[in-house]
């Protein structure tokens, strides 16, 4: 451990959480636009912050930074940890959530209440920042919690359709898994005394493997439910569809992701032999995942509730490349984590500029849109493309990874099946792009223009890399490949 | 000397604590239950009384005594108290049963 | 210097007992305010006093003081450790927040010299309580704080709730006193002295069927004023039917006197390792919350719905206590603090609700939240907090509770059952908190609450300081968690706590 290393991690996780505030009492007097710059500005410096560690993790590895103690009576240190794992997701959070930032400037110009909409979001990117990079298992689970909430009145407050129940409904079911993942978390230190993740692989290895075993699945069911794992899979639908869009993009592009992270920064490492005995169960869950969320999408004509169930099934491509348990399966997982947080951010952002042109969200009333908006046209294409695995966008590496692996592991059938459930997501993209975009357009929307350029800017950059992580893989792939490489040096040597 | 055993007076003094116990639950006018939790105080006095006598053979702890006046005086408040309160209830209802004091739940 | 050890309740006694008097004088001045600023100023100056007091015992862990003057068998004795410290300092800054929010809150009531005096004197004996080092003071002081609480539920005379619940508090809790009493003349026959350290040196290792029945006596006596369930039905009555302002310290703190009375008196007098009642407590501790969750979750009225949520934490407490560690115990009083605030601030909402509207009911006051937004923002902030929402205060003590249950179910694996079922009740509260939060701020405005106006500036003071206080520590639990972990030590110190007295 290399000693003090400044203080960019905990700043990265702080300065939107005390921006919120600053926000929400200054709001009423900055106004929306204020509000959003300055949220924006916030997440954009935690983005440059994270960014910032990338030489140090070059050279050594990970970066470390050691607050002391925080409670003292269980000894918990404010421990924060970066390694290639956690560069990878933080980026990628605080990256999307500059963008959902900026486009939510014009996107809520019809909603009320601006100065409370900017400090939760504040509140909900500061604690998906946390939930990457804390490295203490109680720490993890308060900013983990710490998401939860603001994104609960993100949805209640600010949602369609029948917003309060969406809201319990997700509140319970989070929670629920939360309860889960708290009883994990306390039965680890009830046998081993500590809460540090640097500590427990080594502490973990004496404990009876029942026991471990019980507090894996346990862990697993928390993360499971974030990550929205058939079949606790239920509020996703609900929740991402009705919340507001920028939110939508935070919660499918983002969030979800966070329990992906989980299950490959506590679980495969801190219970490599367990997780080894469950993961080809685990596996046919995740096959399940992807097709019961790709055939829910196939029949959907709401375009936010469609793309909602495309996360559920490529949620389930991310497990099935986590599960196989090999250096290309995973890098192939985790780098689904990162194209899949891109493209699907971008067509959320892309529908929520339809609904805002438009106004209406149902597909069938929708077509023809192609000639006036055209730049979102491209965009959900690529999009659409992107999460369907087609070359040269950057879809088609990750899942190509993702299925090598799944033959490398011997999963034969199961990834023959994935393959095929490549087909239902082209199938049903292409459909949503046709419905849209193409035909005649309804005589109602003749007059719908382009979306406002502060919308246009988030849905084009992430446009560009949706390509360009295509053609120049290579350069996500040398975040997420040693990440990937670390956690199966742990798993070989179980 | 011949005094009386010393169970007497505890088997009395846990009668006593039943007997009380009894009338809170079962009677139903606001000065029965007052009464009850006399019962209840004074069941716990004379307990004191005889245990401060027969812990010291020929003569009388001061402890127990002590208590049991400051006992008696705080009895006395929360009597006072309570019939304060049935007062007012009967000022409002013009009565003292207590199942007419209805509209709370149980 | 040798300060004079009984001076916090003292100094809130000689204000309540001066309250009428400078009532009177501000009746000739023709500012009527003066009494509710000098009860403030009482609770104030016996903080100070209790400040200075808290770094005596700092110094010398634990000291003793006859308030009698008389040294007889222990007896009129103030026995003083960081527990009662602990216990004094939570009462004290309820009492004070209330005594501030009082002043704009009773405002629309008569009666200020009594309502004051009698919360000073409530305060005053919960606090007595807290230093008591045996039972002769602990019987007095508890029964000033009960006397003065009846009087409190009752406030309102005019109204037939409070007359009704204040005679059913009555009543049922004189019971539990006089089973209490009852209990003290057992084991005094036992041991000829009430002094909690005697009876600890000679009751403490030997179980006889006496000292087994004044136990249980004393669980049900102190368990009638904890509201541990079945002896729990006076509480939805009475804590709604207070003015706001006494709802927020019984709930917040009155009924914590019950707690820290089977604290203290079942570890000192009743040694878990001889008598094996965790079990069985813990048991009625499960039965409490399950029953106070499943409650709330029913009601309609804001005010009862917190009472029943009170109940709810009571069984985390005493399911804390119940596992008798030091984790547990230390979860258990850190809890009593984060509950005392969260629930407080709850209360204190609810009544800036009614100050407005002059409705407790859930339906009428739908949408105030988006009328009232500091209120609003406060009352999310306490119900986040006592749905055990990290980061906010009560987390941090249910997660020290569970632990607790979890070390013991490493061993007994009936422990971790229960420790499950602790968790169930968490995750179920949180499905009325939040149910509270939606109607509160997030549905459309009624007619009513159209009309209402943010609660004025004292009211907000409180309330703002109890929400900082839940992110406090929540984000920051360190020192507080320290502070409760010196208690439960201390507590469990038994050997500490004789010697003071025995020798």
């Amino acid at each position: 451990m290399s000693g003090f290393t400044g203080m960019d991690l905990i700043l990265a996780i702080m300065i939107p959480a005390i921006i919120a505030p600053i926000c929400f009492i200054a709001g009423k007097k900055i106004g929306r636009v204020g509000n959003g710059i300055m949220a924006t500005i916030a997440l954009a410096i935690s983005t440059l912050l994270l960014l910032g560690s990338w030489n140090t993790i070059l050279s050594q590895g990970h970066v470390i930074e050691n607050y002391g103690v925080w409670i003292g009576l269980f000894k918990i240190e404010a421990i924060f940890l970066q390694d290639h794992l956690s560069f990878a997701i933080s980026v990628l959070i605080a990256g999307i959530s500059t963008l959902a930032a900026i486009y939510s400037i014009s996107y809520m110009s019809h909603e009320h209440n601006h100065e409370i909409y900017f400090a939760s979001m504040l509140l909900f990117v500061s604690g998906m920042i946390g939930v990457v990079l804390s490295a203490n298992l109680i720490l993890f689970y308060v900013f983990w919690e710490m998401m939860l909430i603001p994104s609960y009145f993100l949805i209640a407050y600010w949602g369609s359709g029948k917003p309060r129940i969406v809201g319990m409904k997700y509140f319970l079911f989070t929670h629920a898994g939360a309860a889960a993942l708290i009883f994990g978390i306390l039965t680890t230190f009830a046998v081993t005394g500590t809460f540090n993740l640097l500590e427990l692989p080594d502490l973990l290895t004496g404990v009876a493997p029942g026991i471990l075993k019980g507090i894996m699945i346990l862990m697993f069911i928390g993360f499971a439910v974030k990550l929205a794992i058939f079949p606790v899979h239920t509020w996703l639908p609900d929740a991402h569809a009705e919340a507001p869009t920028p939110i939508s993009v935070l919660l499918s592009g983002v969030m979800i992701k966070t329990g992906a992270y989980a299950i490959v920064r506590i679980t495969l490492t801190l219970f490599p032999s367990q997780i080894m005995t469950v993961a080809y169960s685990l596996a046919i869950l995740a096959i399940i995942t992807v097709f019961w969320g790709g055939i829910m999408a196939f029949v959907q004509t709401d375009l936010k509730r469609m793309l909602a169930y495309s996360s559920i099934s490529q949620v389930g491509y991310i497990l099935f490349g986590i599960m196989c348990l090999n250096v290309i399966g995973l890098s192939g997982g985790l780098f689904n984590i990162i194209n899949h947080g891109i493209a699907k951010g971008l067509l959320f952002m892309c529908a929520g500029a339809v609904i805002y042109a438009t106004g209406v969200r149902d597909m069938k009333q929708l077509g023809g849109l192609a000639s006036k908006m055209p730049i979102t046209a491209v965009a959900t294409l690529c999009g659409g493309l992107s999460i369907a695995g087609t070359p040269p966008f950057a879809g088609f590496a990750s899942e190509w990874m993702i299925f090598a692996g799944g033959f490398a592991a011997g999963y034969t059938i199961l990834a023959f099946l994935a393959v095929g459930a490549a087909i239902i997501t082209a199938a049903y993209y292409l459909r949503m792009v046709k419905r849209v975009f193409f035909g005649e357009c309804p005589s109602n929307l003749s007059n719908t223009k382009e979306a406002p350029i502060s919308m246009l800017i988030p849905i084009a950059i992430l446009t560009f890399f949706t390509v360009a992580y295509g053609i120049f893989a290579f350069v996500p792939l040398e975040i997420v490949y040693p990440a990937a490489e670390a956690v199966m040096k742990i798993l070989v040597g179980a | 000397m011949n005094l009386i055993p010393l169970s007497y007076y505890i088997v009395t003094a846990l009668i006593l604590y039943i007997l009380g116990m009894y009338c809170l639950a079962v009677k139903r006018n606001m000065i029965k239950l007052i009464i009850g939790i006399e019962i209840l105080t004074s069941a716990a006095n004379l307990n004191f009384i005889a245990l401060a006598t027969y812990g010291n053979p020929g003569g009388a702890d001061p402890l127990g005594h002590t208590f049991v006046i400051m006992s008696i005086v705080v009895g006395a408040c929360v009597v006072a108290v309570a019939l304060t309160i049935a007062v007012h209830a009967y000022r409002h209802y013009k009565t003292l049963d207590v199942r007419e004091l209805k509209r709370l739940r149980w | 210097m040798k300060m004079i050890l009984s001076l916090p309740i003292d100094l809130l006694i000689l204000f309540a007992i001066l309250a009428p008097i400078v009532y009177l004088l501000g009746v000739k001045m023709r500012t009527r305010k003066i009494v509710d600023i000098w009860a403030v100023v009482g609770f104030l100056v016996s903080a100070i006093a209790l400040y200075l007091l808290y770094n005596e015992v700092a110094a010398e862990g634990i000291i003793t003081h006859y308030w009698a003057g008389q040294q007889l068998r222990g007896i009129a004795i103030l026995q003083i450790d960081m527990l009662s410290i602990f216990m004094a300092a939570i009462f004290l800054l309820i009492g004070l927040l209330t005594a501030i929010y009082s002043t704009k809150y009773m405002e629309r009531d008569t009666g200020h010299a009594e309502y004051y005096t009698l919360l000073l004197l409530m305060v005053a004996g919960m606090i007595g309580v807290a230093f008591a080092g045996d039972f002769f003071t602990f019987f007095l002081f508890w029964e000033i704080m009960c006397i003065t609480s009846y009087v409190l539920v009752a406030f309102r005379k005019e109204k037939w709730e409070s007359i009704e619940a204040g005679f059913k508090y009555l009543i049922i809790s004189s019971a539990g006193s006089a089973t209490v009493l009852f209990a003290m003349s057992i084991l005094y026959g036992m041991a000829g002295t009430l002094n909690f350290a005697y009876l600890s040196s000679t009751i403490s290792n030997t179980p006889t069927p006496w000292s087994i029945l004044a136990l249980a006596m004393i669980v049900l006596g102190l368990g009638v004023k904890a509201a541990i369930v079945p002896f729990h039905t006076w509480l939805p009555d009475a804590h709604p039917a207070a003015p706001s302002s006494i709802s927020a310290m019984l709930s917040g703190v009155v009924i914590k006197t019950g707690v820290y009375g089977l604290i203290r008196i079942m570890i000192l007098i009743f040694a878990p390792a001889e008598y094996q009642w965790q079990l069985l407590l813990a048991i009625f501790a499960i039965i409490t919350m399950t029953v106070g969750n499943v409650m709330a979750l029913l009601q309609n009225d804001i005010k009862r719905l917190l009472a029943f949520s009170s109940i709810g934490h009571i069984g985390y407490i005493i399911f804390g206590l119940s596992i008798a560690s030091v984790y547990g115990l230390t979860g258990g009083i850190f809890h009593i603090m984060n509950h005392a605030i969260g629930k407080a601030l709850l209360f204190l909402c609810a009544g800036a609700f009614l100050f407005a509207v002059e409705s407790r009911n859930l339906d009428d006051l739908a949408g105030i939240g988006k009328k009232m937004k500091i209120t609003g923002l406060t009352f999310i902030i306490g119900s986040l907090a006592l749905a055990g929402i990290p980061p906010l205060n009560a987390f941090q003590s249910e997660f020290m509770i569970i632990l607790a249950g979890i070390q013991q179910g490493v061993t007994s694996g009936i422990w971790y059952g229960l420790s499950a079922i602790m968790v169930l009740n968490i995750l179920f509260s949180v499905g009325y908190y939040l149910r509270i939060i939606q109607i509160i701020m997030l549905r459309e405005p009624t007619d009513l609450a159209k009309k209402a106006k943010e609660a004025p500036a004292p009211m907000l003071f409180s309330m703002i300081i109890l929400a900082i206080l839940c992110i406090v520590i929540g984000i920051y639990p360190g020192p507080f968690a320290d502070f409760a972990n010196q208690a439960a030590e201390a507590a469990l110190n038994l050997d500490n706590y004789v010697r003071a007295i025995v020798g």
